[in-house]
């Protein structure tokens, strides 16, 4: 078999990625020690190779995008019962929440039939897949509530609470129950407090005390309000959140 | 399936792209691309097969906002201008001392430099660590291709690291 300059080379890339099999790699040894030019081309190509190893590194995925890419593959049809695999979902769902959009957006259903675990878990998959947390960022209540008009033709109250220290900072789309709802983003110092708004024919605030919840470390508000049900979740103190809702709910009567 | 192998995936498709913000994004389309796709996959390399989505997820993406980048290069040319510059540059030392000396910032452009059918292969080689067998799943190209086309973007990375180190000493 003769071997031509191209057979060479394709020789010395397989002897340096470790491709030629033992008695391939032997005999090429032979050759290449007696060989000057031979060895001095494979000299050159394992020099690049050491270069490139050691100035080029690997993409290295974050934190935030890791658990967003995990959250996106956890199975949809996990059941409750399956408890603890099921917490653990929850909480790389948690974390990715709070990594990647930076807030937080878990949807507690309000009423009588509770927090509705599969839903939440369904809706906060697709939640996430937004690459920002904010979608319209805005602190002027005039160019978000038409956003959201536009966007899904819903007008949800959205009020500005700046004087009590939780300026609005935008809108962003979810789903919720299989449907686009809005939320509306809040800020609270470094924290983020989203408020989603789910449409509910007939809804009022009848003045009942918002349903709060701990879900993960995460503080959850829900009540009920004109023709939307509400739930505001953030890593804030349970007791801030509180005092948003008290704020909110007042100006929006 | 494609969490083992985000790294992986990234940086594939971080070269492809020529970002790592494409690239995530590239790489998030993927994954939800690979999640409808799963029963798609039956034996062979699990990295393989994600490596596989991402590269086509990339390609798509470069129709769509980068067309410019998808022209293929016919390889014969620029496989003799490389073969010119590795004898040029003659035995050992000096062109083996200039790409040891090259920086981060040479080897990256030289890298982005590569007409993308040698640059998809090098990475997979080089950053990602596949196996030919794995690289021609990938690619979809027969092994021998595979070899000659890492040979040669080899090569090219050769010749483009020396021929931009003596520009910069001409210069100096």
């Amino acid at each position: 078999m003769t071997m031509t300059h191209e057979d060479d080379d394709l020789m010395l890339d397989a002897y340096l990625d470790g491709e030629l099999d033992a008695s391939a790699a032997l005999a090429f040894e032979r050759r290449s020690a007696a060989d000057a030019d031979l060895k001095a081309r494979y000299d050159q190509l394992s020099v690049l190779r050491a270069t490139l190893r050691a100035k080029v590194p690997r993409e290295m995925a974050s934190d935030a995008f890791r658990a967003k890419i995990a959250a996106m593959a956890a199975p949809v049809e996990q059941r409750p019962s399956r408890s603890f695999e099921w917490r653990q979902m929850a909480a790389s769902i948690a974390v990715a929440a709070m990594l990647a959009s930076g807030g937080t957006a878990l949807l507690l259903r309000p009423g009588a039939s509770g927090p509705d675990i599969s839903g939440i878990v369904a809706e906060h998959r697709r939640a996430l897949l937004a690459a920002n947390p904010i979608d319209v960022e805005s602190t002027d209540k005039h160019t978000v509530k038409p956003w959201f008009d536009a966007k899904l033709a819903l007008s949800p109250a959205v009020i500005d609470l700046a004087a009590e220290g939780y300026p609005l900072a935008g809108g962003r789309v979810e789903v919720a129950g299989g449907k686009l709802v809005p939320a509306m983003i809040y800020r609270r110092r470094n924290h983020l407090i989203s408020l989603v708004a789910v449409p509910r024919a007939g809804s009022r605030d009848d003045g009942t005390a918002a349903a709060n919840a701990t879900q993960d470390g995460y503080a959850v508000a829900s009540w009920h309000g004109q023709d939307f049900d509400y739930a505001a979740v953030s890593d804030v103190a349970p007791e801030e959140l509180a005092a948003f809702v008290t704020g909110w709910r007042a100006a929006a009567r | 399936m494609v969490l083992p192998h985000l790294d992986d995936a990234l940086s594939l498709a971080r070269w492809l792209t020529g970002s790592r913000a494409d690239a995530e994004d590239v790489v998030q389309d993927a994954s939800i691309r690979a999640l409808g796709a799963i029963d798609t996959f039956r034996d062979g390399s699990p990295r393989a097969w994600v490596l596989t989505i991402v590269r086509n997820t990339a390609f798509s993406w470069l129709r769509k906002n980068r067309p410019k980048a998808l022209v293929v290069t016919d390889d014969e040319s620029v496989f003799e201008a490389a073969q010119f510059a590795s004898e040029a540059g003659g035995p050992l030392s000096p062109e083996a001392m200039l790409i040891a000396k090259a920086d981060a910032d040479m080897l990256n452009a030289a890298i982005a430099a590569l007409p993308l059918n040698f640059k998809e292969i090098l990475v997979l080689r080089e950053i990602d660590g596949l196996s030919y067998r794995e690289i021609a799943q990938v690619v979809s190209l027969p092994i021998g291709t595979v070899m000659s086309r890492l040979s040669r973007a080899r090569k090219l990375l050769i010749a483009r690291l020396g021929a931009s180190r003596a520009g910069a000493q001409g210069a100096a």
